[in-house]
């Protein structure tokens, strides 16, 4: 566990050598774990890469500051959810025919985002202002909340953020429609 | 809600607020159709941002990573290169796996900077022999060090470089005969390629296989290179 911890405290300075390593040591077993629900192996290459990379977003955030569990105890269940959701035994929730997964253990909600609609979206995110993306960047990725934004850009009230924030986010989903249009 | 949303996305909820967002997804249409493009735009934001992490980890499949014991590891690489060399050079059969393995081992040798490590003085003067390449007067050098240290990494470059200097039966003996510390395994494992580079040479093909077999067993960062020699072996 301390070790674990240290691990976690190396991630937070964004030693990435230390990501390699854990990437490289729980790898094997987790393979045989997602191997047991009889997935094909280049998803689980995916799922685990995107395990390992939710672990080092979790501690950028602030999700994960200390853990509670061991090291591995805690990735097995960011990747059991990604194994899940993949099978579609997660608990889910509907929006018409949109899907939620939900993890209440990871406390974590995901989408499922068609390949088209991704496409679009990501269309519309590189089309947007640098200034805007920032601005989502630090409140939907990195975990801030408004008080932080407003100190980290310099913003002169949390107002002023708010409403820039509110308009970022109409003119993305504007940027995203649009493509629906074409 | 506004606000269950905003300490979501800043992961400060607690759980009894989770239970709360999720009883508001399942009651407000609105709300949930709101959140549902939020957390789009966080799983795009979040594409875009893992790009290159997730080649990183990608390259880390194939290529092997300095470890803590890297000096270990740097020197290994060179005997790498130098047996590679002078085991596939006798063997033309193996000249594409030989190929193969210069790609994966990336030059990462630094040996000026192993004396930074205290460990490692007491056999400075072998290694300085082993790096220039008089490998039977290293191997003399490590087994003397040996006597005085008995440490498992150099037992191991006394084997390798009696091997390198074309005594293969004695490295591969000496190598074999080592009870290796278990607790070390990728140590071990290097140990399995010699023994098995050595019964290629020494042509007993069924003891070669036998160790490649435990090189791909262990499952690391030798195992694809011990994989493609069985297959050439076969």
């Amino acid at each position: 566990m301390i070790k674990d911890q240290y691990v976690i405290d190396k991630l937070k300075e964004k030693d990435l050598r230390t990501l390699d390593e854990v990437y490289l040591t729980y790898k094997k077993e987790f393979f045989l774990f997602a191997k047991s629900f009889s997935l094909p192996v280049g998803d689980i290459d995916d799922i685990y890469q995107e395990t390992i990379i939710s672990l080092y977003e979790n501690v950028q955030n602030k999700k994960l500051e200390n853990l509670s569990s061991t090291l591995k105890t805690y990735l097995f269940a960011i990747g059991k959810f990604k194994i899940y959701k993949q099978l579609e035994m997660n608990k889910r929730l509907y929006n018409g025919d949109k899907v939620f997964h939900i993890s209440e253990e990871m406390q974590v909600f995901e989408v499922e985002i068609e390949e088209e609609r991704q496409r679009m979206l990501k269309k519309g995110w590189r089309k947007l202002g640098t200034k805007c993306q920032q601005i989502l960047e630090l409140y939907y990725y990195r975990g801030m909340v408004l008080d932080e934004i407003q100190t980290e850009l310099s913003y002169t009230s949390k107002d002023v953020l708010k409403s820039q924030k509110s308009r970022c986010l109409k003119q993305l989903k504007e940027l995203v429609n649009k493509q629906h249009r074409l | 809600m506004k606000e269950l949303s905003e300490k979501y996305f800043s992961n400060t909820l607690t759980e009894a607020e989770f239970q709360e967002l999720e009883q508001a997804l399942e009651t407000d249409a609105a709300f949930r159709q709101e959140f549902y493009i939020e957390l789009e735009i966080r799983q795009t934001i979040a594409q875009e941002k893992q790009h290159d992490l997730k080649e990183r980890l990608k390259k880390l499949d194939s290529k092997p990573v300095p470890k803590t014991r890297w000096y270990l590891y740097a020197a290994t690489i060179t005997i790498f290169i130098a047996i590679g060399f002078f085991f596939f050079n006798a063997q033309p059969n193996y000249e594409e796996v030989y190929a193969t393995h210069f790609e994966a081992y990336p030059n990462m040798v630094n040996l000026t900077n192993r004396s930074n490590n205290s460990q490692n003085e007491i056999a400075k003067e072998a290694f300085q022999l082993y790096d220039s390449g008089q490998f039977s007067k290293a191997a003399a050098a490590f087994e003397e060090v040996y006597k005085k240290h008995p440490l498992d990494y150099i037992h191991f470059y006394y084997g390798v470089s009696l091997m390198a200097a074309g005594n293969v039966a004695q490295g591969v003996e000496v190598l074999e005969n080592h009870p290796w510390q278990e607790n070390n395994n990728s140590f071990i494992s290097s140990s399995h390629w010699y023994i098995g580079l050595g019964y290629v040479k020494l042509d007993k093909i069924p003891n070669a296989r036998f160790y490649f077999k435990k090189v791909v067993e262990a499952d690391n960062n030798l195992s694809a290179g011990a994989k493609e020699i069985l297959k050439q072996l076969d």
